[in-house]
């Protein structure tokens, strides 16, 4: 039963997500099932969980109804907007030669590409629109073998560590009452692990565990799994843009140990983690920042689309994860400082603000606890002196952390290393002294002279230190426990800025690169 | 496509790697550089750890560590075999070094994903991997009767002291008594329990206290691991 439930709960959130994949996301999708299907998972997840935090932080129990509604509402756009493109087809005779404007996505001021409602919202640049190439076949099949193998050691093993520890009791209470009253949170002589932190994914596996058997877990997993499969379903059809480059990343990124792993502390899954949620809402916030980055002036649906991806996206990164807020602070102050474009990229950041204000109303609500960092640390020349060299080792450590990455990280560190034109060598060993620097540190720094890239690795980099500078564990024993996560939460989106990086202006078309968005046209 | 000397060193090289794979999984563990071990004995941590904590966090460490550098060699070897074998791999990929690098982490995740098939077979034979209703059984362990028996026995509407250090222990018990009210005390029964958690969990009904060491060796506690407090 609890299977099943999980099963509903996935559909549910992709036919949430279905409306605004087309109305936001259709080009970033791609024409592609498993494309569609995992942008409609993820952003179905970030709306239901957003929406599911408002209801808990006024003191609503995060229940099926709501998952519920927003389906019904988003398909039944959906139909409206079929029967909309079936009556423009059918007048199109009529009016000999003239355009098709398409039922809602024409409402909303989406321009939309080669007539057809879901490329509309943040759009496509190659204009290659479905004859893009499939995945090759045995990387398809690596793809399957890793969602199938994963999914299944996720759903058929319970929560351990941090998962049955507060991110699976977090969402049991949550279903039982709201955020507001919810004892754990407010009580501070009561069973309740990291108060403070947001409670998106535990509002999203609510509702299966309000319905199913009291000790059932394999429907909150296979919804955890799930959101991991749309991970690599978006990263596949975003990587498959960027040329062979981008099929050999996504071939190393989908065998990582941290994927395939049974292993509790390798596991992305096993445990009931919930970096990979995180990873996902963070790749979707770095595509969407960059389709505003590139977005031409004048294309105002496409910046409208753009910022509410943006926001969305950013909102559902800060909801997840306690780490979220200060990466999509990372992202949105990389992208503003590099620029262009900054009003729109103020703008979707104002707009993940507002709609991450539950979590944090409900955060400064709860129960004081134990800080996990203090800033005091910083200014303390003893801790710089005890911990700085160590963290430094660790964050370096990192590289050859294969037993959770496999050789992935020296790959990204390679393929960045020397950027290729299309069609010659991924590796041309040309780049040299400041040049091959900067190429390193971001691929596209280098060839577009953007600082996006650049700030954006610095940035988690500085954010990685300071929070094992500032932290209240042991430092070590801290990094022992998290490093490998936090940095497997970039590592999607990393790995997306280095296979672009790779890809000539030729191959990708005239605007940018291997973007996977594009100018609507004007 | 790879000339016959080259592949013949990526043959060589594989088999170097191998050999070093296979000289660092003899050994149990793999320490900290020395620069590293006596930087943090000179300078340690604000947060100081008791002797045994530490010695448990450098022991896993150190066993990761050599997880780690036995799998990098394994990948590596891995790598290097797939480019001597397949010599039209590095103009696919785009170069040796990149192709020695997917080829050896799609190697090594195959292997692991291989692996994880053939652990959740095994777990589910031994009825630790289900997608039934029922996943008390594979959280607790022999546990499990006991504290079925504990839900039956302590009513929704009361309150649970939960006395103990054992982590594992103590998220199984709080998954497994779930919805009654749950006060933590993380130590094993201290002298002055009755004067600091006298008040915890008044005005829930009647109050229980479980004490996770007594749940873990029964034999050797005077107590039962689940007594009734009040009224």
């Amino acid at each position: 039963m609890s299977l099943c439930l999980g099963v509903l709960c996935v559909l549910a959130w992709v036919a949430a997500g279905w409306a605004p994949m087309r109305v936001l996301a259709g080009g970033l999708a791609g024409p592609r099932w498993y494309g569609r299907a995992a942008m409609a998972c993820a952003l179905g997840a970030a709306l239901t969980g957003l929406a599911q935090v408002l209801l808990s932080a006024c003191g609503v129990a995060a229940g099926p109804a709501l998952p519920c509604a927003l389906a019904l509402v988003s398909l039944g756009w959906c139909a409206s907007a079929a029967r909309a493109e079936a009556r423009a087809a059918g007048d199109r005779p009529a009016r000999a030669g003239a355009p098709a404007r398409t039922g809602a996505p024409a409402r909303t001021g989406m321009r939309t590409h080669e007539g057809a409602a879901e490329r509309g919202g943040v759009p496509d640049r190659h204009g290659t629109g479905g004859r893009r190439k499939a995945l090759p076949a045995w990387l398809g099949a690596l793809l399957v073998v890793v969602v199938l193998s994963s999914v299944a050691a996720g759903a058929g093993t319970p929560f351990r560590s941090d998962g049955s520890k507060f991110w699976a009791p977090k969402a049991r209470e949550l279903a039982r009452v709201g955020a507001s009253e919810a004892p754990s949170l407010h009580d501070p002589e009561r069973l309740g692990v990291h108060r403070d932190y947001p409670l998106l994914v535990p509002a999203l596996l609510a509702p299966v565990f309000a319905l199913g058997p009291p000790d059932a877990m394999s429907g909150p997993k296979l919804a955890l799994g799930a959101l991991l499969a749309a991970l690599l379903g978006l990263l596949a059809v975003m990587l498959a843009r960027c040329g062979g480059r981008g099929l050999v990343i996504l071939a190393a990124f989908a065998a990582q140990p941290l994927l395939v792993s049974l292993d509790v502390r390798e596991s992305a899954v096993s445990a009931g983690y919930v970096d990979a949620v995180q990873a996902l809402f963070l790749l979707l916030l770095v595509a969407a920042v960059e389709a505003l980055r590139e977005g031409p002036a004048g294309a105002r649906g496409s910046d409208v689309a753009g910022i509410a991806l943006a926001g969305l996206a950013g909102a559902a990164l800060a909801g997840t994860k306690l780490e979220g807020s200060v990466e999509a602070a990372v992202v949105f102050g990389a992208a503003l400082a590099a620029g262009p474009r900054r009003g729109a990229l103020a703008a979707a950041a104002a707009g993940a603000l507002l709609l991450a204000l539950p979590t944090f109303v409900i955060a400064a609500g709860v129960a004081p606890g134990e800080p996990g960092f203090s800033l005091a640390r910083l200014a303390d020349p003893e801790v710089w002196q005890a911990r700085l060299l160590p963290v430094l080792a660790g964050l370096g450590g990192l590289l050859i952390d294969v037993s959770s990455f496999g050789l992935l990280p020296l790959l990204l560190l390679v393929l960045a290393w020397a950027p290729s034109p299309a069609g010659a060598p991924a590796v041309d060993g040309t780049r040299t002294g400041a040049r091959a620097v900067a190429a390193a540190l971001a691929p596209d720094i280098a060839r577009r002279r953007r600082w996006f890239g650049v700030l954006l690795a610095g940035g988690a980099l500085a954010f990685g230190l300071l929070s094992y500078l500032s932290t209240s564990m042991q430092a070590e024993r801290h990094m022992d426990t998290s490093a490998h996560r936090l940095l497997w939460q970039w590592l999607p989106a990393a790995a997306w800025l280095v296979a672009r990086g790779g890809t000539s202006q030729r191959e990708a078309g005239p605007a940018a690169g291997c973007s996977s968005f594009g100018g609507a046209g004007a | 496509m790879l000339a016959p000397r080259a592949r013949l060193v990526a043959l060589l090289a594989a088999l170097l790697l191998a050999a070093g794979a296979v000289q660092v999984a003899a050994r149990d563990v793999l320490p900290a550089p020395a620069w590293l071990s006596t930087w943090t004995a000179r300078h340690p941590d604000p947060r100081t750890f008791s002797e045994a904590e530490s010695l448990a966090l450098r022991a896993l460490q150190d066993k990761a560590r050599r997880k780690d550098v036995m799998l990098l060699f394994a990948a590596l070897a891995a790598g290097c075999a797939a480019v001597a074998a397949f010599p039209r791999l590095p103009a696919r990929a785009g170069g040796v070094r990149v192709a020695v690098l997917a080829a050896g982490t799609v190697t090594l995740g195959i292997a692991l994903a291989a692996s994880s098939v053939v652990g959740q077979a095994r777990l589910a034979a031994a009825r630790e991997w289900s997608l039934g209703d029922d996943a008390l059984g594979a959280l607790a362990g022999p546990h499990t009767a006991t504290l079925r028996a504990w839900r039956a026995r302590v009513p929704e509407s009361d309150a649970v002291l939960l006395l103990g250090t054992d982590s594992s222990l103590w998220n199984v018990t709080a998954w497994a008594l779930h919805p009654r009210a749950i006060f933590p005390l993380l130590r094993d029964v201290p002298p002055d329990m009755s004067d600091e958690a006298q008040d915890f969990g008044r005005g829930q009904g009647a109050r229980w206290v479980v004490d996770l060491g007594a749940l873990a060796a029964p034999a050797r506690s005077a107590h039962a691991a689940l007594l009734k407090v009040d009224p």
